[in-house]
């Protein structure tokens, strides 16, 4: 067969298949587009899995009707106009070459209207062919219909996944987007049924725990900066952490989510030695450098960019995220008052590992399948994450030194009193090992011995450690109850009760006076699941209480469930976790059996 | 408030109350919505017995031939003043006031009425649309207790507006119900229609009915509906607003 030129429409599928590869890679595009085109709400429908129908419709400037056709041609963009733009691209699209390549496969429909005109004009494409043009009315923006993807390539059209799994990509593309932009809403339907919805966020914190699940709760806000490097993100502590890459580090360069290989690996040897082997840290990084010293124009879909001084730029990130984990405290934003030292200590976490004993850690080791818990969950804390692109240390890896504190194996405070047998933790307690539940009553963890830790005490502290934070922001608010709780009280209880309204108005206790009846209309907004019942109780038998200092304890007593909830690893960690971080009350809750001690019983015996 | 509340509302003010204590007057309709939001928050806790001893009401023993008992007798406690009438209950703040009975956990006992449709004028946009008006601004109040009127409590309440996404949904239900009503197909408009807002015959009004062209294109009466709320829209957004 002779050499010949093909035609136009079999170059754009060619060309179609680099950019849209499934219905979660038009989702994007079309995502992608919205946002360029400056939307504040961004609505998805899928049918199907995507297969059937992506329909994306946006409140964004919308186009005229000549933009609107020439937008289907094929690098036509009104993001750059000279090859030296490419150096300085701020949209998320610029090739032009999205729409297009979509309608090549598809039956497309593009319904637009800018918001100087009094229509809108709606555009069918299928399989590249121009089908109609005609005015529609239609609210200002615009609105992707893409129905029957691939139809006029069965062949790609074969490879789609199943329905559940195409879902999931575009839910998950839609996801990336919307942590990546807290100010526009979000929705995604799926046949029909809502299957993600983000809301207007005031900031990335809120929409990151809106999107990522309860262990969002643990997300701290993280900032730094290293000379034109721009760093702005949430970080979780080393105890939080997923089992896929992808459900877990969210990567953004000015704001494109990227899966940049060298910024992961700077990520996961900040986080080496905290977060277990095989497993990946919780964390959403926006890195904001110049355009010119990123290239976005790599490959198609933009998910991979080149950084002009790559290693420069990753010791950096490592340095400023090892920093904020755990480090001097120059990064990150401020912090409540309560909170001293590290976001989470996991430098400290850090230091523990590297310090232990050898024989500390082989026993680690031998004893991770081991735990009461089941399931990989049970690894050990220390070690290097052995991630696939994890090839070895970086370059010139940054050094963190260990507080002297923390340098010795053994605590001196059991040393010097061996008598006590059982002694406070000392440690951190997010470093601990979790090893599993006694009754439900104790969580036993693996440190430098054995840390027992009393749920129902961690609770109440933690319980504390939120009232006393809300305090110091300058007041705990109150959550409204659906059902107020009456109780009647002596007039002496009434006099007590009105004499510390004050205070319990403070810790965010809404009680008001019907007569001799008083009725409980609101609790702490921090402890949501405080039973007013319960706290009524608790005030009444706690009667006088007219100091805030003297209500803390009651309330946060009260806020401890009975019978106590069921705990699961993650739930243990996040509440170790809390209890560090609020730097409170840890040593009242714990207790230690040093290593010498039990080998003492053991020999006693 | 109809004729038939007369024993058990204002007209019932005949005597003084034991005691000899002065029966509240009326506040004045709200200036704002926070003050509402305040009037409403301070009836959290009452039994509607103790609300309607302040202003000289007193309890129906049960609901069957008073059903507007709780409705109005909460309106006067915060001052509303546009009654029965095609108005939101405070027409100046543009608030319509819902009271919603539900069980301990929130979950509302039944559907909430919004408004009636006489067929024959459901409108032509859901933006102008009487759905949309009412429930632009609504003030929920969750009545608490299934038992005898006056020992129901009244809960916390909840200032809300439909967000996009609820719009959304209201939006395209109701468009979904008109289109069914404008196409003469009556008969699959059932309580079944609807994910979110309902059209169905409105309990006491059997008797009115509207001319409107069938699927045929004939002229038929047809009993006017009502829009209603389904309990899994308004339970979602008191968990949300309660966080239960």
């Amino acid at each position: 067969m002779s050499i010949r030129i093909l035609e136009e429409q079999v170059v754009n599928q060619i060309a179609a298949g680099e950019v849209v590869e499934r219905p979660a890679s038009a989702v994007k595009e079309l995502v992608e587009n919205a946002v360029d085109a400056q939307a504040t709400a961004i609505e998805v429908s899928l049918a199907d899995g995507g297969r059937e129908r992506v329909r994306v419709v946006d409140d964004g400037i919308g186009m005229g009707r000549d933009d609107a056709m020439m937008c289907l041609e094929r690098h036509a963009t009104s993001k750059i106009l000279r090859a030296e733009d490419l150096l300085a691209v701020d949209s998320l699209g610029f090739r032009g070459e999205a729409l297009p390549s979509i309608a090549a496969v598809s039956r497309f429909a593009l319904t637009t209207r800018s918001r100087d005109d009094d229509a809108g004009v709606r555009i069918r494409v299928e399989g590249g062919a121009l089908r109609d043009v005609s005015p529609a009315g239609c609210a200002p923006g615009t609105t992707v219909d893409v129905r029957s993807l691939f139809y006029n390539l069965p062949a790609r059209r074969k490879f789609l996944r199943a329905r559940a799994t195409e879902r999931h990509h575009c839910v998950e593309t839609v996801l990336r987007e919307a942590l990546g932009r807290p100010q526009i809403d979000f929705v995604v339907r799926h046949d029909g049924r809502e299957v993600l919805r983000a809301p207007r966020a005031s900031d990335r914190l809120d929409r990151a725990r809106a999107l990522l699940g309860p262990q969002a709760r643990a997300l701290r806000p993280v900032a730094f900066s290293r000379g034109s490097l721009r760093v702005e993100g949430l970080v979780a502590p080393g105890t939080i952490h997923r089992s896929t890459a992808a459900a877990a580090v969210y990567l953004y360069v000015n704001g494109r989510y990227v899966r940049d290989t060298l910024v992961r690996r700077a990520v996961y040897e900040a986080y080496r030695g905290v977060v277990p082997r095989g497993r990946y840290p919780l964390i959403v990084l926006d890195i904001r450098v110049e355009p010119a010293d990123v290239d976005v124009n790599v490959h198609p879909t933009k998910t991979e960019v080149r950084f002009r001084q790559p290693l420069p730029l990753q010791r950096a990130l490592v340095g400023g995220l090892e920093e904020a984990l755990g480090g001097s405290g120059s990064a990150g934003p401020p912090r409540s008052s309560a909170v001293q030292g590290p976001l989470f200590g996991a430098g400290d976490a850090r230091s523990a590992v590297s310090a232990a004993p050898p024989r500390l850690s082989s026993s680690r080791e031998a004893a991770g399948t081991g735990g009461l818990w089941e399931g990989g969950r049970q690894e050990p804390m220390g070690g290097p994450p052995a991630h696939p692109d994890d090839a070895g240390p970086l370059p010139t890896p940054v050094s963190v030194p260990l507080p002297p504190a923390l340098g010795a194996a053994v605590p001196p405070v059991v040393a010097e009193r061996p008598e006590s047998q059982l002694t406070a933790a000392h440690a951190p307690l997010r470093s601990l090992r979790l090893i599993g539940m006694l009754e439900n009553r104790f969580i036993l963890c693996e440190g430098e011995g054995l840390v027992v830790v009393d749920h129902e005490r961690a609770l109440v502290a933690q319980a504390a450690a939120r009232l006393r934070r809300g305090l110091s922001e300058g007041g705990v608010r109150s959550q409204r109850l659906l059902a107020p709780h009456r109780l009647q009280l002596t007039p002496r209880q009434q006099k007590q009760v009105m004499e510390a309204r004050e205070s319990l108005s403070a810790i965010g206790i809404d009680i008001e006076s019907l007569g001799p009846v008083f009725v409980i209309r609101g609790v702490p907004e921090p402890l949501p699941a405080l039973d007013p019942a319960r706290l009524a109780g608790a005030l009444v038998d706690g009667l006088p209480l007219s100091s805030v200092e003297d209500l803390v304890p009651v309330v946060a007593q009260a806020a401890c469930p009975e019978p106590l909830p069921p705990l699961d690893p993650y739930d243990a960690r996040a509440l170790l976790a809390e209890l560090d971080e609020a730097g409170e009350g840890w040593e009242s809750v714990s207790l230690q059996i040093p290593m010498g001690e039990l080998e003492r019983r053991i020999a006693l015996e | 408030m109809g004729a038939r509340c007369a024993r058990y509302g204002a007209q019932a003010r005949s005597r003084q109350p034991p005691g000899g204590s002065i029966w509240e007057p009326p506040p004045e309709p709200p200036p704002d919505e926070a003050t509402l939001q305040q009037r409403a928050d301070a009836l959290a806790g009452w039994t509607l017995g103790e609300i309607g001893a302040r202003f000289g009401w007193r309890a129906p023993p049960d609901l069957r031939r008073h059903k507007g008992w709780i409705g109005n007798l909460v309106e006067l406690a915060l001052g509303a003043t546009a009654g029965s009438r095609a108005l939101p209950d405070f027409p100046e703040l543009g608030i319509e006031l819902k009271t919603i009975p539900v069980d301990a956990r929130g979950v509302p006992r039944q559907s909430t009425f919004v408004c009636t449709a006489p067929l024959g004028d459901l409108g032509d946009d859901w933006s102008t649309s009487w759905v949309r008006k009412k429930l632009a601004r609504v003030l929920w109040l969750p009545i608490l207790g299934d038992g005898p009127p006056g020992e129901r409590m009244v809960g916390g309440a909840v200032m809300w507006s439909p967000d996009a996404e609820e719009e959304s949904r209201l939006r395209e239900d109701w468009h979904h119900l008109v289109e069914l009503v404008v196409r003469g197909e009556l008969d699959q408009v059932t309580g079944h229609r609807g994910e979110v807002l309902q059209l169905r015959p409105k309990g006491q009004s059997a008797a009115d009915t509207s001319w409107v062209l069938d699927s045929e294109g004939e002229w038929v009466r047809a009993q006017d509906r009502a829009f209603y709320l389904r309990p899994s829209f308004t339970a979602a957004l008191l968990r949300r607003a309660l966080r239960l």
